[in-house]
């Protein structure tokens, strides 16, 4: 079997302008998923790259094959005896087969199995020519792009990003016959809109393509397009008087990479009248807004008075270009002034006040309530396990009376991009006022963080309003029925639980989260019947507890069934929960751990469900200290097979050891006083007898696994990570 | 340099010589010329048509007393309608900005992510925001759905902020200074206007009036609906959604009445599309025959 020879091979979708961020997925996509086809499909391939633009995808292959290869079938026949007669005369089975086939009689070959002998017909099957098989591929895998929204146009059926304009399949010199929907492949592709007068572009060969679209003024090679704008702004840069550096932001960077086939950035200016607005202002002015890098002097970061953009062109009327980028800018940037100056004319005691007449949730009153709460809820969680041990400091209070201070603010309710800025604006105009550091700090960062991945307040001050604002909004929209459902999550309740509980780990915080959630609904009271905030509390805590549990498996990587068998003894406490589980996870797979995990499910299996809970299950401490007794009294004095003494022996003597180490918060060494235990337990459970004939016996010894289990089950629920065969 | 009036006449004889019908505003408030019964009821069903228009838009929340740069609560915007879109749309858009003084070539212009939605008129669009040199002057959206139906064929919708890009030719950076025609300024024109309807929409529209507007509006655009009257039916929808907007401006509606009142809108924009559809159908679809024998 022979390689065939292959050609290059060019496949380009051209389009009305992509969004800037599908590009990058959409490339991906035919790299990947284009490779893959071919390799499917017998198509062999050398030097596959992806090209693209905001108008244009394109795939080029250095080769494909011309062909696919030929491929031999091999068809089983009926056995020799039924093919052919007593004579050896072909019977009308044997001939069936022959014609079915295809294969002459003469030539179909005899083979002998386990089974038996039988006729075998032999079949080279010709590869199909690559021009028939891409026809069929192609299609699927242009109309396969997953785009995060497709759309249709005209009277056409077909979904894409943005309406198709033209198809290019070329396999060497020729055009592969595809069709999409009502657009056949071609040869013609468009040069750039301006540079080229947006002229059609005969290709001639796969080959070509880049250099074809060169001459037409674009440069589908994105490393190529990066290459450029880097150059470009370290020219501009260089030529700086003074010098200067362009903020690195590679989000940014890449729509712009996407938002051009022809690159040329260039610089332009504002105003140094704009410096009294803060930085943050700025920059989203810049970048949001209007989609520029911003500039900062040579080692510093403050801000320099230019900005670079990228243009999609040339040099041809840049001066236009430059001047209408700035008078653009210049509005907006006069805008945010407007507004910086209109809201200092407030003091942000006014601006509270003024959080009245704004309803925060309608029926849950305004937000200067919400601000009521929030200042009571911080002293709360400060003294709740948040703080540092000492009363909660006025810079705490402050700041939490101050926080939403600036959603009245002009340049928040502009309700375009400087609205993103919530938080940062409030502890500007709070600076500005002459509130503290600590205060205006708070402010700045007590939306934080604002989503999975984003960085925590950090200091213990935002981080405890950042947890506040959050459980507020959690115990608020619960009430008000917005409890998360399905796919929908209208207040983002899941982000805000997750949020509340990567402060509480960051802070490594003990508290008690059934406590906290009802102080939260406290507040509540007069609109909320007392039955209805029970059932709340019990929710809420049972979904602060289930993003718990997601958070430590997908955040922190912890088995799911290690975080299921601390959860229900530890949760209350997150961080020690997370202790708890990180300690188990690294005591689970050693051998004496698993015969006690077994050991514990046995327990649980013998009582079945007949366990402590609640507080007689805490109190099984106390009844250990004395040396072990029944939580309903029975005396543990009695038990009289050997084996049953040694483990009361064993645990009753090592309760102190236990409770110190837990004290200590070594949880490993918890783990490890009870992984003891082990071999004990298997010896209770070989020798003694536990569902006997006598009464008294069978009550006490009950009684007596009661207490172990209750004991266990203090720390973890370990049947959860015992082995699945008992 | 040209004047807001001959920017306007420039698109106008533009999108004429391509076939468009022009015709005048509509005669009522509306938000935005999609309101225009020419808009949101000619897209729908299979009729082919294209129209160009101005619509004085009406947006009683944008009011800045007339004192903002660049924000003012009624403006013009130029609206084209093509139906089904056409392969070149875009090239047709690059051309009329050519015919009032934009050529490209000298210009930076960029087709930039951004899709529409009216929660209200039930309607969503795919699209750009069309940028020149950094300025945002124009909305390019293909209609998807409108009062809640698919469409087939597809619209092109093509709004001109002819405020913004006639500030942009004339490079005025205050609206008041734009000069209008007739050696008259924006700010001469509209001044006045502008600054008493901010007056009124923020102070004194009276909230209980206007509320109880919106109810017998709400009443009459159904009864009228129910009796087969689609032009009149939703002329009363149109009502309603102004009315939602002054009470809006006025900051009489909380966040979830809000949606409420949207959704109300929206319902109503929903039945006057089914029923425009339903009396097309009746008519046998009279511009279908048109649009072929045209062809």
């Amino acid at each position: 079997m022979t390689t065939p020879r292959g050609r290059p091979f060019l496949l380009e979708v051209g389009s009305e302008e992509l969004p800037a961020r599908f590009v990058p997925p959409a490339l991906e996509h035919l790299h990947r998923r284009g490779a893959e086809l071919l390799a499917e499909h017998g198509l062999a391939v050398e030097g596959l790259r992806v090209y693209g633009t905001p108008r244009r995808l394109g795939l080029l292959c250095a080769t494909l094959a011309l062909r696919q290869p030929d491929r031999t079938v091999e068809l089983k026949g009926p056995p020799l005896a039924r093919a052919f007669d007593a004579e050896g005369r072909p019977t009308a089975a044997g001939l069936g087969f022959a014609r079915r086939s295809g294969v002459p009689l003469e030539d179909c070959e005899r083979l002998e199995d386990a089974r038996g002998a039988y006729l075998v017909a032999r079949r080279v099957e010709p590869g199909r020519p690559a021009a028939e098989v891409l026809a069929e591929l192609i299609p699927r895998l242009v109309l396969g792009i997953p785009f995060p929204k497709v759309m249709r146009w005209g009277e056409s059926d077909l979904e894409y990003a943005r309406p198709l304009q033209w198809l290019v399949v070329l396999h060497g010199e020729d055009v592969v016959p595809v069709r999409l929907g009502d657009l056949d492949a071609g040869r013609r592709t468009r040069g750039h809109r301006t540079l080229a007068g947006n002229r059609w572009l005969e290709l001639p060969a796969a080959a070509t393509y880049l250099e074809r679209l060169r001459e037409a003024s674009v440069v589908a090679d994105p490393a190529e397009r990066t290459d450029l704008i880097r150059r470009g702004i370290a020219d501009i840069l260089a030529a700086l008087p003074g010098g200067g550096l362009c903020r690195e932001d590679p989000e940014l960077f890449e729509e712009v990479l996407h938002l051009c086939e022809h690159p040329t950035p260039f610089l332009g200016s504002f105003d140094a009248e704009f410096f009294s607005l803060p930085d943050e202002v700025i920059v989203t002015a810049l970048k949001a807004h209007q989609r520029y890098f911003a500039v900062t002097a040579p080692g510093e970061s403050r801000l320099l008075p230019h900005f670079i953009s990228v243009r999609d062109g040339g040099t041809a009327g840049l001066d236009i270009v430059r001047q209408g980028n700035e008078r653009v800018l210049r509005a907006r940037l006069a805008d945010a002034l407007f507004y910086w100056r209109f809201d200092q004319q407030r003091s942000p005691d006014e601006q509270v006040a003024r959080l009245a007449a704004v309803t925060w949730l309608e029926g849950f009153g305004s937000l200067r309530d919400k601000i009521e709460r929030l200042v009571r809820l911080v002293d709360r969680l400060w003294l709740g396990g948040l703080g540092d041990g000492g009363p909660s400091p006025p810079a705490l209070a402050r700041a939490a009376f101050l926080c939403k201070s600036d959603l009245v603010s002009e340049m928040i309710r502009d309700g375009k991009e400087f609205t993103r800025l919530e938080g940062i604006m409030g502890a500007h105009y709070a600076r500005q006022a002459g509130e503290p550091v600590e205060v205006c700090r708070a402010i700045e960062r007590h939306t934080m963080p604002r989503g999975a991945g984003d960085e925590l307040p950090g200091d213990r001050v935002s981080s405890v309003l950042a947890a506040a604002d959050r459980l507020d909004n959690l115990a608020g929209c619960w009430l008000a029925g917005f409890a998360p459902t399905g796919a929908k999550d209208p207040y983002a309740l899941r982000r805000q639980a997750l949020a509340l509980l990567r402060i509480v780990l960051d802070l490594q915080a003990r508290i008690h989260l059934t406590s906290l959630i009802e102080e939260a609904l406290a507040p509540f009271g007069d609109l909320v019947p007392e039955a209805n905030r029970a059932l709340v509390a019990g929710e809420l805590r049972e979904f602060v507890l289930m993003r718990l549990a997601v958070h430590l498996v997908d955040g922190l990587g912890i088995a799911p069934e290690v975080v299921r068998a601390v959860l229900p003894a530890h949760g209350d406490d997150p961080t020690d929960a997370r202790a708890w589980a990180q300690a188990l996870a690294g005591f689970r797979d050693r051998r004496d751990f698993l015969q006690l995990a077994t050991g514990f499910k046995r327990c649980k299996n013998i009582l079945e469900g007949q366990v402590l809970a609640g507080e007689e299950r805490r109190q099984t401490v106390a009844r250990w200290r004395r040396g072990g007794e029944g939580a309903d009294g029975t005396s543990l004095a009695d038990l009289d097979e050997p084996a049953e003494r040694e483990l009361l022996a064993q645990v009753a003597e090592a309760v102190p050891e236990l409770l110190a180490a837990e004290e200590r918060g070594d949880y490993a060494a918890v783990f490890g006083q009870l992984s003891a235990f082990g071999p004990a337990i298997d010896r209770f459970f070989d020798n003694v007898r536990v569902n006997v004939a006598d009464d008294e016996i069978r009550r006490r010894r009950h009684a007596f696994l009661r207490e172990i289990h209750a004991l266990f089950a203090l720390y973890a629920d370990f049947s959860e990570v015992a082995p699945l065969e008992c | 340099m040209m004047d807001y009036q001959d920017m306007i006449a420039g698109l106008q004889a533009f999108w004429s010589q391509q076939g468009c019908v022009l015709v005048q505003p509509y005669n009522s408030e509306v938000g935005a010329g999609t309101f225009n019964p020419a808009t949101f009821l000619r897209v729908l069903g299979p009729e082919p048509w294209r129209v160009a228009y101005v619509e004085p838009s009406k947006r009683p929340k944008d009011g800045r007393y007339g004192e903002n740069p660049n924000r003012v609560h009624q403006f013009l915007q130029y609206q084209v309608v093509l139906k089904p879109n056409p392969p070149d749309s875009q090239e047709l858009y690059l051309e009329s900005l050519r015919a009032i003084g934009i050529a490209p070539e000298q210009h930076d212009i960029r087709f930039v992510e951004d899709d529409w939605e009216s929660p209200t008129l039930g309607a969503s669009g795919m699209g750009w925001e069309v940028w020149v040199d950094g300025m945002e002057v124009s909305q390019f959206t293909y209609f998807q759905q409108v009062g809640g139906i698919r469409l087939k064929p597809v619209s092109v919708e093509l709004t001109y902020g002819l405020l913004r890009l006639c500030m942009f030719l004339q490079r005025v950076d205050h609206v008041k200074n734009l000069r209008w025609g007739g050696g008259l300024t924006w700010g001469e024109l509209q001044g006045q206007f502008e600054r008493e309807y901010s007056v009124f929409n923020f102070e004194l529209a009276d909230v209980d009036m206007y509320r109880r507007h919106f109810e017998d509006r709400e009443r009459e655009a159904a009864a009228l609906l129910d009796a087969g009257l689609v032009f009149p039916g939703y002329d009363a929808v149109i009502k309603c959604s102004h009315i939602f907007n002054v009470l809006e401006a006025r900051g009489a509606i909380s966040v979830t009445e809000r949606t409420g009142y949207i959704a109300r809108v929206r319902n109503l924009a929903r039945r006057a599309a089914q029923a425009y559809v339903a009396s097309r159908e009746e008519l046998g679809f009279p511009l279908l025959a048109r649009g072929k024998a045209d062809a």
